[in-house]
C-alpha cells in the first residue's frame, strides 16, 4: 500500500482522550512534507552550555530534515551565539570535523578560506582584491540562529521569529529541575545512535509510555507495573513540556521478596544507578526540593519529561539520560540516547555500578528497538487507519499525538 | 587480596577480558548458552573480590597487568541477566545492539 492513502480520521483533536488516534501522522508521505515545518520553527536540544564553557568553543548540530546545520560557539565575549553553518561567500560548510565539537579562535571556511571571528563577524577574506566590486564585510557576518540554555542544555530554532521564547516553552517544571540539571556535575558517560525503519514518534511514544513495559520487558525490568507505578502528568498549558512518565518499583506480590543477584548486589553497595536500588535522592531533596521524586516515595526510579516535540530527559537521583529523535523521512529516524552521571568514576567499584546501570537499560532499549520497525511496518500496511491509546499509562502518547496535529493539522485524513 | 587469588580465573580473564564494552556484549550475544553458563558459574563467586581488589588503586591507575581483571568482571554483568532471568544469550526480540554506532560525546 502506498503511503498516501486517505485515512480514516480518528478523534478530533478535542477529544483525542479516550478515542483512537489516526496513524496517518505516522506513516503519511505527505503528512511528513508538512511536518517538517515543525523542524523549522521549534526549539531544538543539540548539545550542553558545559561543553562551550571557554571563550571560542564550539559545537555543531545539523538538523538534516530541514537541510540545516548549526554552529553553536562562545564568543570572546562570553556570550554563546549560534549560526547558520554556512560560509556567505558560496555556502561552503565551515565546520565540517566529525568530532562535532572543538576549540577555534576563527570560524574558517575550508572551501575558499572566508575567515569569521566566534561572534560571526567577517574578518578575513583571502585575496580580497579579486572582488573588483568590493565586499561589504559588515552585511556578510555569519547568519544567525535562536539561542537559549535551559537546565544546562543548548536549545536553537531556526525560525526567523519563535512564536514564544524557551523559557515559555519549558513553562511548568519544577523550579528546582532547571538548577538540578544545570547545577550538578553531570559528566557524559556513554552514548548510542541508531537510524530507525520508523516514524520519530513511534520512536517516542515507546520510550514515554509504561503500559508495554511488564510485557516486552517481562525478562529484562522483569517485573508487573502497576498504572501507580507509570503515572502520567500531562502540561496541557505549557508550549512546550508535554508530558511527565514517573516510574516507581513496584510493590512486589504478596510472598515475593525481591533479591538482588550476587552480581546485583556488588554493583548496588558502589553506587546508586542500578534500576532497582532503593534511590537515595538527598542531594536533590536538600539541594534542589522538589526537583525530582515529587511523591518523596523510597519506590522512586525516573522521572521522563517529554519536551516537544522530540526530546526526553529521563532524570534519576545520579543519572540523567537524554533522548532525542530527528526524523529523516515519515519512516526512517536517526536514534541518539546519551547517558550522564553525576560524577565521574573514581573508583572501579564506581565504574562496576555505572556499568550495571548502562548494560540493565541498554538491554531494555534493546527490546524497544527490536520491534519498533515491525510496529512502523504494520502501520503503514494499510490494516489499521487508527490505534487505539489507554487514558492511563499511555496519556503521554495521546498528549504528543494532540501537540503534533494541533502543530500540523490533518488534512481530508492525510 | 592478592593478584595470584585470582590465578584459578586465568583462563576465563583471557577469554573475556575484553576491553570495550562493545566487545564485550558481542561475547555474550555470540556464545552459546553452556559457554555462558560456564563463565558466569565461576566468576559469579570472584566478582566481589575482584572489585575490592581493584578498589585499591584510583580508577585511572590500575597496572595495566590488572586491566583484563577488571574488563573480566564488567563481562560478568553482560552475562549475569542472561542467566538469571533470561536463560538466553539475550533478551527476547532484542535487536541486534552490535548494529548501534557507539557515541564518544553527545555530537558524535
Amino acid at each position: 500500500m502506498g503511503d498516501d492513502r486517505a485515512f480514516r480520521l480518528g478523534a478530533g483533536l478535542d477529544s483525542v482522550a479516550g478515542g483512537p488516534i489516526s496513524v496517518a501522522p505516522f506513516v503519511s508521505d505527505a503528512y511528513f512534507e508538512r511536518e517538517k515545518a515543525l523542524w523549522r520553527q521549534s526549539w531544538l536540544a543539540v548539545g550542553r552550555e558545559a561543553d562551550v564553557a571557554k571563550p571560542n568553543s564550539y559545537f555543531t548540530a545539523d538538523i538534516d530534515v530541514v537541510h540545516a546545520s548549526v554552529i553553536v560557539v562562545r564568543g570572546k565575549d562570553g556570550v554563546v551565539r549560534a549560526f547558520h553553518n554556512v560560509c556567505t561567500h558560496r555556502a561552503g560548510r565551515i565546520l565540517c570535523d566529525t568530532a562535532k565539537k572543538g576549540r577555534a579562535a576563527f570560524l574558517t571556511s575550508p572551501f575558499h578560506g572566508w575567515v569569521f571571528d566566534t561572534d560571526g563577524e567577517l574578518r578575513n577574506i583571502p585575496k580580497e582584491g579579486i572582488f573588483t566590486q568590493g565586499c561589504d564585510k559588515a552585511a556578510l557576518a555569519l547568519k544567525p540562529v535562536h539561542v537559549g540554555t535551559w537546565g544546562g542544555f543548548v536549545f536553537i530554532n531556526l525560525a526567523e521569529t519563535p512564536d514564544h521564547s524557551l523559557e515559555q516553552h519549558m513553562a511548568g517544571l519544577p523550579a528546582n529541575l532547571e538548577p538540578y540539571l544545570r547545577e550538578r556535575p553531570w559528566t557524559w558517560y556513554a552514548g548510542y545512535r541508531h537510524v530507525f525503519d520508523a516514524n520519530w514518534k513511534d520512536l517516542m511514544n515507546i520510550q514515554h509510555e509504561g503500559y508495554h513495559a511488564s510485557v516486552l520487558h517481562a525478562d529484562t525490568l522483569a517485573v508487573d507495573f502497576a498504572p501507580q507505578d507509570c503515572a502520567n502528568t500531562l502540561f496541557p498549558d505549557s508550549p512546550g513540556v508535554s508530558s511527565l512518565l514517573t516510574v516507581s518499583r513496584p510493590v512486589p506480590p504478596p510472598g515475593v521478596t525481591w533479591a538482588p543477584t550476587p552480581i546485583q548486589d556488588v554493583a548496588q553497595r558502589h553506587g546508586r544507578t542500578s534500576n532497582w536500588v532503593d534511590n537515595d535522592t538527598s542531594v536533590a531533596s536538600r539541594d534542589y526540593p522538589g526537583a525530582v521524586n515529587h511523591e518523596q516515595s523510597d519506590r522512586w526510579v525516573f522521572d521522563c519529561y517529554t519536551i516537544f516535540p522530540n526530546l526526553l530527559i529521563f532524570v534519576g537521583a545520579s543519572v540523567v539520560s537524554v533522548m532525542r529523535v530527528l526524523p529523516v523521512s515519515a519512516h526512517q529516524t536517526i536514534w541518539d540516547w546519551d547517558w550522564y552521571f553525576d560524577h565521574a568514576p573514581e573508583t572501579f567499584g564506581e565504574k562496576f555500578n555505572l556499568e550495571h546501570g548502562r548494560i540493565a537499560t541498554r538491554n531494555a532499549l534493546a527490546q524497544d528497538w527490536g520491534i519498533i520497525d515491525l510496529v512502523h511496518a504494520n502501520m503503514r500496511a494499510g490494516v489499521v487507519d487508527t490505534i487505539h491509546i489507554a487514558n492511563e499509562m499511555e496519556a503521554t502518547v495521546a498528549a504528543l499525538y494532540e501537540r503534533v496535529v494541533k502543530a500540523v493539522p490533518l488534512q481530508e485524513g492525510r | 587480596m592478592a593478584p595470584e587469588d585470582f590465578d584459578a580465573i586465568a583462563d576465563l580473564v583471557a577469554e573475556w577480558g575484553l576491553p570495550t564494552p562493545h566487545e564485550r556484549f558481542v561475547k555474550r550475544a555470540r556464545s552459546s548458552m553452556a559457554e555462558i553458563q560456564a563463565f558466569h558459574r565461576r566468576i559469579e563467586p570472584q566478582v566481589g573480590a575482584i572489585v575490592a581488589f581493584l578498589n585499591q588503586y584510583p580508577l585511572d591507575r590500575i597496572p595495566d597487568e590488572h586491566l583484563p581483571l577488571a574488563y573480566t568482571a564488567l563481562a560478568a554483568i553482560e552475562v549475569d541477566d542472561a542467566v538469571n532471568i533470561w536463560k538466553n544469550t539475550s533478551p527476547r526480540y532484542a535487536d541486534d545492539i552490535a548494529k548501534w554506532e557507539t557515541k564518544s560525546s553527545f555530537y558524535a
